[in-house]
């Protein structure tokens, strides 16, 4: 992540040198601070490009994975691929309903088979790990649930073909009290109605 | 006249108290943590409760003096303020006793240091009984109650605790909780399912058979009606049993309905609604038992949830993550401001208000653990009950604010426990049940008969 944003960076850099020309070129590198010599107008140019670039490699990235999951698709039954979407969590953080990384890659696949199955309806289950009050928990894990079907939603797939249950910590996966377990009661499930 | 002689004889006990305090120091105190200084002297007052004398009954009849002490004892003993004098070191035949003020030997109960002497006295007529109680002190050599019931042999366990409230009312100028029940999640038969029992743990009552998920129990403030979450509809709602009529109501205004508590004193409930209309909200509402909405108490992007109300119903306390973990806040109904409570630690949670309004008790977790901890509404005061005894979570407070009742896992699965409001006196509530107790409920003290 860290590598790439340099990455954008240096290549935002580049283009603004090429413009500015090579004789003052010198002095740019060498105060090279982002923002230092900035006005506030290039600064938020420079933000826009890099915003605008990282979701253009989210993006490519979330096609490269859905091409992945088709060609991985076109070789499984319906069946299977039902099973897959009903049988894949995503998870969470110890008390958080922000989505990871991880999280979103497991939504991405189950967006394409939403586009794919339009007749599909989904129930999203909430789910936290023993921890804490029932109460909490059960607030948890609505929000666990609202963050994948939001999730979704943005990637196309109409919001009323969702519903929303939590559990909080009355279903767990896993009943040992250690992390290991914790981390995969802290989910969200979905099934398809 | 009444009230003179109680404030005196309240006096005097304080006097003997701290002498017996004293003597109590000598053995070294049990399982007391941390020392409440509000109420720094929790002193244990020795009272000698022989069985009950009949008048001309058969050897049948007997027996049953003998139940209606132990009944007196334990409802005593669980209060936490008493000492019981063990029978086996009476000086007399309890039959051989007299009852009233002037057969009374004062002196061999001083000799055993008793403070408070009990003595019953019954006569049996089929299926009633007249039943005549009294209560001495033994220092003054005078008499302090006495009563006399009338009613079936059925009913002696409750004849018994009205009594025993009537020495907690002559002792400390306040009723005891010696006629309140208990409510909790109990998974007996596998799923959750909520239980309703007296204060002591006998006389369970499985009161939903919903054969589901049933959680947070919560008593009205009349202690006629229980609202708890259940997902009898799949979906997590508020249902409101009205335990006269057994009428059930069904709560729906999102899709997620949970955390209830009864305003103290209108018919009115706080609760965490999910809205679909704003679906990332999980904030505190005011409904009526219709399910409409009054108010909306709390709005922020956070999670709000755990209300427990101040006893005059001008307040709120309750737990959200707006800084980023639970914390304990305090809303102020009259100016809708809300200001956070708990500073120490990561995860504070599940605040119950306590009946007199000093003190909010709370669980927290530290190093690893849940732990029962109580605070003054103002942030002051913090101290710690519980520690180093497994989890411990979820507290709520007894009708007269001395006990508190949590649920702990210290002997493996979850169950419930009382200390006094200090943290002293750590016990396990005797509960006749399988599996495990979470989520108790203490109900007000209650007017009416369960049927």
């Amino acid at each position: 992540m860290r590598n790439r944003r340099a990455w954008i960076l240096g290549a935002v850099l580049l283009a603004m040198l090429l413009v500015l020309g090579v004789s003052c070129a010198k002095k740019q590198v060498t105060t090279a601070e982002p923002g230092m010599e900035m006005t506030a107008e290039e600064a938020a140019a420079q933000q826009a490009a890099e915003d605008e670039a990282a979701a253009r490699e989210a993006e490519r990235l979330r096609r490269e994975r859905e091409a992945r999951y088709r060609a991985e698709a076109a070789e499984m039954s319906a069946e299977a691929l039902r099973q897959r979407f009903e049988e894949e969590n995503v998870h969470f953080d110890f008390d958080k309903y922000v989505l990871t990384p991880q999280a979103m890659m497991v939504l991405d696949e189950k967006a394409v088979y939403l586009r794919d199955n339009r007749r599909v309806r989904v129930l999203i289950e909430g789910h936290a790990d023993e921890r804490g009050t029932n109460e909490y928990n059960l607030a948890l894990g609505d929000r666990r649930a609202n963050s994948a079907k939001n999730y979704l939603i943005k990637s196309g797939v109409d919001a009323s073909r969702f519903t929303t249950i939590s559990y909080g910590e009355e279903q767990p996966l896993c009943n040992q009290r250690n992390e290991s377990c914790w981390s995969k009661n802290r989910r969200a499930q979905f099934r398809i109605r | 006249m009444n009230c003179r002689r109680s404030r005196k004889f309240r006096t005097y006990l304080l006097y003997l108290s701290v002498s017996l305090l004293v003597i109590l120091q000598a053995t070294p105190a049990a399982s007391r943590l941390y020392i409440d200084i509000d109420s720094p002297m929790q002193k244990k007052l020795k009272i000698a409760i022989p069985r009950f004398r009949t008048e001309g009954g058969t050897a049948a009849d007997q027996l049953i003096g003998r139940e209606l002490a132990e009944i007196l004892s334990n409802a005593l003993d669980f209060s936490g303020l008493f000492q019981i004098l063990n029978p086996a070191v009476f000086l007399q035949d309890p039959e051989q006793m007299g009852v009233e003020l002037q057969e009374i030997n004062f002196s061999e109960w001083r000799f055993l240091n008793v403070d408070l002497l009990v003595r019953g006295s019954y006569k049996i007529q089929g299926d009633l009984m007249v039943l005549t109680v009294r209560l001495y002190d033994v220092i003054q050599q005078k008499r302090l109650l006495r009563k006399t019931y009338g009613d079936r042999i059925a009913n002696a366990r409750q004849t018994i605790l009205d009594f025993a409230d009537e020495i907690m009312l002559e002792l400390t100028g306040q009723r005891g909780i010696f006629q309140t029940k208990i409510a909790f999640v109990g998974d007996t038969s596998g799923q959750k399912e909520i239980f309703l029992a007296d204060f002591d743990g006998s006389n369970i009552v499985q009161l939903t058979h919903n054969r589901n998920i049933s959680l947070s129990p919560a008593w009205s403030a009349d202690g006629k009606k229980i609202s708890y979450v259940g997902y009898q509809k799949n979906s997590p709602d508020l249902y409101i049993v009205d335990l006269i009529t057994r009428a059930v109501q069904r709560l729906r205004m999102g899709s997620l309905n949970i955390a209830p508590a009864w305003h103290p004193k209108e018919a009115k409930l706080a609760a965490t609604l999910s809205r679909e209309t704003s679906r990332t909200r999980t904030d505190l509402y005011l409904l009526d038992v219709q399910g409409q909405i009054v108010r909306q108490l709390t709005n922020s992007w956070s999670i709000d949830v755990s209300p427990s109300w101040s006893p005059d119903g001008r307040k709120l306390a309750y737990v959200s993550n707006r800084a980023g973990k639970p914390q304990i806040y305090v809303l102020d109904l009259d100016t809708g401001r809300s200001t956070r409570l708990t500073f120490e630690g990561d995860y504070n949670t599940s605040p119950a208000w306590s009946p007199r309004g000093d003190r909010i008790a709370y669980a927290g977790l530290h190093n690893g653990q849940f732990d029962i901890y109580t605070i003054r509404p103002d942030g002051r005061e913090l101290l710690q009950l519980t520690g180093g005894a497994g989890n411990n979570e979820d507290p709520c407070w007894s009708a007269d604010g001395r006990l508190i009742l949590f649920q702990s896992d210290r002997q493996g699965s979850n169950n419930l426990w009382l200390m006094l409001a200090n943290g002293a006196d750590q016990r396990q509530l005797r509960l006749n049940l399988r599996g495990s107790q979470t989520e108790p409920s203490w109900s007000p003290r209650l007017t009416w008969t369960p049927p």
